[in-house]
C-alpha cells in the first residue's frame, strides 16, 4: 500500500430527484431519518446541494447529498454496518414513493486516484 | 472445463475420526484416472463467511464427463452417499458449472484459493448480468494480487441459495485477498454496487458464501 493509504477522502454521493414539488419534504425526511444513523456509521455530511437553487412546486429539483469517509477501511465499515441495519434499506423503501429517480456513487479527488489504486 | 464446487460443513459432533472418514470418502470419489481431471479437497482457513469446513472442487473435461462421474457408483454416487450422511455432514452448498471467462498472470503452483458463491436474484435484465460478469472478470486485470481468476455461471446449484455465479481467484498468499482485493477501488468504489442494497444497481442476494483455503496446483490456470 502507498504512504497515503487510509488517509484519502472518499465521497459518497446520493443524487436524488424527488417527484415534482417534493424535494424539500424528501430532504427533511432524509435528514431526520437517514442522516443520524449515517453519521453513527462514520459518514461525515459534506454538502447538501440543490439544483436549481430554489424549491420547485410543479417540477423536480435534483438533490446532491455528499458524504465522506477517510480511506477504504472506513468505507467498508460504513457499508458493512449499513447492510446489517434494516432501517437503512427500510428508509429507501419508505421514501420510494417520493422519488422519481436516484443514484448513489463513490468518488475521490483525482489527486488521490494513484494512492487509492496502490494497494 | 466443467467444474463442481462443494462447500462442506462437517457435523460438529463427528470429531477427528468422523472428519478423517469424511475426507477419505470424498477423496476416494474424486480419484483422477477416471473422469476427474483435477481435484482439490482442502480445509477452509479461519475467517470464511458461510464458507464451510472444506472446499471440495472437481474438474472434468466437459459436461458429459461430469454426468458420467455423477452416475458412477464409485464417483458421484459414492460422494452423494457421504454428503447425505448427517452423522458426517451438516450442510453442503454446491455449484456445477462450465468454467467461464478467466485470466492468468503467471504460473502459480501454490498459494491461497478463494471462491465466492453468489445468487443474482433481482436482475433487471440479461444485459445487467452480462455487465456484472465482465466487471467481475475485470477485477483480475486491475487488482495486482489476483494471479488466476475465473467467473462462471452456474448450471446446477443447491444449498442455502440457488447459486447463479462462482467467482474464483488464486493469490500468492491469503493477504492478497484480505488486503489489495478488499482495498482496491474497483471493488468498493465500482463493482460492489451490485451487492449493495443502498445502490440502485443492487441485484445480488446479500447472503453469500465467501470461502478460501490453501492450494497445491492451480484450480484455475489452464491445465498443462
Amino acid at each position: 500500500m502507498g504512504d497515503n493509504a487510509g488517509s484519502e477522502t472518499i465521497y459518497i454521493l446520493d443524487q436524488v430527484t424527488p417527484k415534482p414539488g417534493q424535494a424539500e419534504a424528501f430532504l427533511k425526511t432524509y435528514m431526520e431519518k437517514y442522516a443520524p444513523a449515517a453519521q453513527a456509521r462514520g459518514m461525515t455530511l459534506v454538502h447538501r446541494w440543490v439544483a436549481p437553487p430554489m424549491w420547485l412546486k410543479e417540477q423536480s429539483n435534483s438533490l446532491f447529498i455528499i458524504w465522506s469517509v477517510q480511506g477504504a477501511r472506513a468505507w467498508w465499515q460504513m457499508s458493512f454496518l449499513g447492510r446489517r441495519d434494516p432501517a437503512v434499506s427500510g428508509f429507501w423503501e419508505e421514501t420510494r414513493p417520493m422519488i422519481e429517480k436516484r443514484h448513489r456513487c463513490f468518488l475521490s479527488d483525482v489527486a488521490d486516484v494513484e494512492s487509492l489504486c496502490n494497494v | 472445463m466443467f467444474k463442481l464446487t462443494k462447500l462442506v460443513t462437517a457435523n460438529p459432533e463427528s470429531g477427528v475420526e468422523g472428519r478423517a472418514k469424511l475426507e477419505a470418502g470424498l477423496k476416494a470419489a474424486s480419484l483422477p484416472g477416471g473422469t476427474v481431471v483435477r481435484s482439490m479437497l482442502q480445509p477452509t482457513i479461519p475467517g470464511v463467511y458461510n464458507g464451510g469446513d472444506y472446499i471440495w472442487h472437481l474438474q472434468f473435461a466437459d459436461e458429459p464427463a461430469y454426468r458420467a462421474w455423477q452416475a458412477d457408483a464409485s464417483g458421484g454416487k459414492a460422494a452423494e452417499a457421504v454428503l447425505a450422511d448427517k452423522a458426517q455432514v451438516s450442510h453442503v452448498d454446491s455449484a456445477a458449472y462450465i468454467g467461464g471467462k478467466s485470466g492468468s498472470k503467471y504460473d502459480l503452483q501454490s498459494g491461497a484459493y478463494r471462491t465466492l458463491l453468489l445468487s443474482v436474484n433481482r436482475a433487471p435484465n440479461e444485459a445487467a448480468i452480462e455487465r456484472f460478469d465482465f466487471e467481475t472478470y475485470e477485477m483480475g486485470l486491475y487488482i495486482p494480487t489476483i494471479i488466476n481468476w475465473q467467473v462462471s455461471r452456474v448450471l446446477e446449484a443447491s444449498g442455502a441459495r440457488k447459486w447463479t455465479h462462482v467467482w474464483e481467484q488464486e493469490y500468492v498468499e491469503i493477504g492478497g485477498l484480505h488486503g489489495a482485493y478488499m482495498m482496491h477501488p474497483h471493488h468498493w468504489g465500482y463493482i460492489d454496487r451490485w451487492y449493495d442494497p443502498e445502490c440502485t444497481d443492487y441485484m445480488i442476494d446479500t447472503y453469500l458464501c465467501h470461502t478460501f483455503c490453501n492450494f497445491e496446483g492451480s484450480m484455475i490456470a489452464p491445465k498443462g
